[in-house]
């Protein structure tokens, strides 16, 4: 009874530890066992000190457990992974400075094209300073909310590898399993990661540079070819893009272990979607939206409207799919938890 | 966070010096960026002298306790990040094992961890060594250690066929002829 309670105390312990730990180590379920597993026999350690060659009690094992410390000042020094450089710790810094650059190139090439476009329809000077205007409005944005991403990303410890570790993980032990019998390498292979953390984050720094340009329009001259109408349509579907884009950083943050968590979110994709269908839907009636632009003579409703009613069902499909993920993501994370158990028992051998 | 000097005063008189709050926070941010890199050496220090039947993380704490007379104490929350770290940037290796009928994980330094871990060693002796002036101690190195003259490597003159220093790559012929030298004048 006594050792019964003895390990309930410390697993209480553990637990909060383990609520505590970076994500990173959260995602890594067998390094964060062997974290756990390591400062519990720590912890069995110091109490058989404490009980100086005598029989450990609950007291010992709570004072080892206090001399610990809490579980925020062990945990501390894991997020502290990576070098400091600016904010952006230095692991993080190569794929910042492409990501900025493939950013601000995309957008000074977006300008450029316009101004050219124009050169011969808007007067130079007009023409000229709305490039210097437009670059002002969309690179500010742009460049606040990718260094948020990689400063929170740096902060909670995670290295570009942790986001990428599920599959290097499996590939690294089908390597190894390369002598095992093949239907065991294929089942291997079969199981994923419920999401795919890396490809998220990827999606949502890319669609908030997206959906940023869509929400603020920062190139007047481009806005003065389409009708006001078309413009708002944008502008509200940019809006419904920019909360997909931050859900699914979350999603990364959360970590792929949160079952609950990541079912809320995906939730709220769903919903976001449904926001999406039922605002193509208003567009389909609108001629204004359909007729898109404002100063040709070319009127595109007729495709325009196709297009929505295949984005309809496609969105739709797409939330179908959403439903089975929230549904089947348990189960997915424990046969992908198994195999990353046996890759990793694997790795040892 | 390593655990120190300032941190472990658990009672000073209200009028004291560590009662003025700025005084307290530099001087235990100071003895922390102290204690930082000192605390890695010291650690790889204790698994290399336990390079045979490997150590566990508690017992580590404890010898560095011992060793150095409770000045150095490190805390669980930072010991086992560091040797993760360690174990990550492979200057150590971890075994699990069961001794006692208790599991443990058990860490060996490896070849490249020996190599870091002389290096940093022979450069924190010089270091002190060459401080003592300044802080008025005397600091007395052993003999049998020579350390490379370019980066204080400490260097197995000991072996025959040494000639160059493994980290720097300076030539030590010259050097180590006149160290052999002096020790010969000093025995007579």
């Amino acid at each position: 009874m006594n050792k019964y309670n003895m390990e309930i105390e410390i697993k209480a312990f553990l637990k909060d530890v383990e609520e505590k730990l970076p994500g990173w180590l959260k995602d890594d379920k067998f390094e964060k066992r062997e974290v756990l597993n390591e400062l519990e026999e720590h912890i069995w350690d110091k109490a058989e000190e404490l009980a100086m060659g005598g029989e450990i009690t609950l007291v010992h094992v709570q004072k080892a457990i206090n001399l610990m410390g809490t579980p925020e000042s062990i945990t501390r020094e894991y997020k502290k992974r990576g070098t400091p450089y600016i904010y952006i710790t230095k692991e993080w810094w190569e794929i910042y400075k492409k990501v900025l650059t493939i950013a601000v190139v995309s957008l000074i090439a977006i300008n450029l094209i316009v101004f050219f476009a124009q050169i011969l329809s808007v007067p130079f000077w007009d023409n000229f300073t709305s490039i210097f205007s437009g670059l002002w409005n969309s690179i500010l944005p742009t460049l606040v909310i990718i260094t948020v991403i990689f400063v929170a990303l740096s902060i909670q410890g995670y290295f570009p590898e942790d986001l990428s570790q599920e599959t290097s993980k499996i590939k690294q032990s089908i390597s190894k399993e390369i002598h095992i019998e093949f239907e065991t390498k294929k089942s291997l292979k079969k199981v994923k990661a419920p999401i795919n953390t890396k490809s998220l984050l990827g999606e949502g720094i890319w669609g908030a540079f997206w959906t940023i340009m869509m929400i603020i329009q920062p190139i007047e001259a481009i806005n003065n070819q389409f009708t006001p109408e078309f413009l708002e349509f944008v502008r509200l579907c940019g809006m419904l893009g920019m909360i997909e884009a931050i859900i699914k950083i979350f999603q990364v943050f959360a970590g792929i272990q949160r079952i609950r968590t990541q079912q809320m979110l995906i939730l709220g994709m769903i919903v976001v979607e449904i926001f999406y269908i039922q605002r193509f839907l208003c567009a389909v009636e609108i001629p204004e939206v359909l007729r898109m632009f404002s100063q040709w003579s070319f009127d595109p409703s007729g495709i325009f409207r196709i297009i929505l009613w295949i984005s309809i069902v496609g969105t739709a499909i797409g939330c179908l799919e959403k439903l089975e993920k929230i549904t089947s993501y348990s189960g997915k994370l424990h046969r992908y938890n198994a195999v990353h158990e046996r890759s990793n028992s694997i790795n040892r051998d | 966070m390593v655990n120190n000097m300032i941190k472990r005063i658990k009672s000073f008189q209200s009028d004291s010096l560590m009662s003025d709050s700025d005084f307290r926070n530099f001087v235990e941010k100071a003895e922390s960026e102290i204690l930082r890199g000192i605390s890695t050496i010291s650690v790889l220090k204790i698994i290399d002298n336990h390079s045979i039947e490997g150590i566990y993380g508690y017992r580590i704490l404890q010898e560095l306790e011992v060793t150095t007379k409770k000045m150095l104490i490190i805390e669980e929350g930072t010991l086992y990040p560091l040797l993760k770290k360690l174990e990550k940037d492979a200057l150590i290796q971890a075994e699990r094992k069961i001794v006692n009928n208790r599991p443990r994980k058990y860490y060996y330094i490896t070849p490249k961890g020996r190599r870091i871990q002389n290096h940093l060693t022979g450069f924190f002796n010089k270091l002190i060594e060459s401080m003592s002036t300044l802080f008025e101690m005397k600091v007395e190195l052993h003999d049998t250690n020579f350390f490379c003259p370019n980066c204080a490597n400490i260097i197995d003159i000991s072996q025959p066929d040494v000639r160059f220093c493994e980290v720097c790559g300076l030539n030590l012929e010259g050097y180590i002829a006149n160290n052999k030298t002096m020790e010969e004048n000093q025995n007579e």
